[in-house]
């Protein structure tokens, strides 16, 4: 695949509904225009490409840690119910 | 009445989420959690206008990694705590990420020193966020 064909691909990304694979696309073109910019070296492109999988694994983790609290709330308010019967 | 109402609605729903339920259940917010995270959005957030001074900034990387490190280890073995583990490992990462470039030799430029500071200080943000809503 060439460049071109990635750059499609994070295009599709960004009119993604999911919001961390939308933020992790956004961030992607983000360093990528700065690496074609020369503003950043080949060696922190890659570490800041890096850094946006990281950025993506911390938010799904924390999607799932907000899942466990509503859960929370709603097991809490089961016992609650049943403690009332 | 409590076990009739809530064993048969955690049994219809699988082992996972009887796993996850008794997560959800057993997790507890921790003060200490909490503040070692704040702690590490803070000084992302004052490192990150240093960049220009490269020692400085060497050192403050370094400070940093020490910092996203000891929450690791923090957070290792606390029980109900497995999203907070799998997040302070990745935050650890991204800090020994700027840590390694300074300790490569080569030059590092200030919009990648920015970045990297920022992107931890949104992370720890992140996570902070969700450690600060854990039931008390």
């Amino acid at each position: 695949m060439s460049l071109h064909d990635f750059e499609i691909q994070l295009t599709h990304c960004l009119s993604s509904d999911e919001t961390t694979t939308k933020d992790a696309a956004q961030q992607a073109v983000q360093f990528t225009d700065l690496f074609k910019a020369g503003k950043i070296s080949k060696e922190e492109y890659i570490e800041l490409m890096e850094d946006t999988k990281r950025t993506a694994n911390i938010n799904r983790a924390m999607d799932d840690l907000d899942y466990l609290q509503n859960l929370n709330t709603a097991i809490n308010g089961l016992v609650n119910l049943a403690s009332a019967a | 009445m409590k076990i009739l109402i809530i064993i048969p609605a955690l049994l219809l729903s699988g082992c996972a989420f009887l796993n996850d339920s008794i997560e959800a259940y057993l997790m507890k917010y921790d003060t200490n959690e909490y503040k070692i995270v704040t702690e590490i959005r803070y000084d992302a957030h004052l490192y990150k206008q240093n960049c220009q001074d490269i020692t400085q900034s060497k050192s403050n990387a370094i400070a940093l990694q020490n910092k996203t490190n000891f929450f690791m280890m923090f957070t290792q073995h606390l029980p109900h705590d497995r999203d907070i583990q799998t997040a302070s490992v990745e935050l650890d990462k991204m800090a020994k990420g700027l840590v390694d470039r300074y300790n490569s030799g080569q030059p590092v430029s200030i919009v990648f020193c920015k970045i990297k500071f920022e992107n931890i200080e949104q992370n720890a943000e992140t996570i902070q966020k969700s450690t600060g809503s854990k039931p008390r």
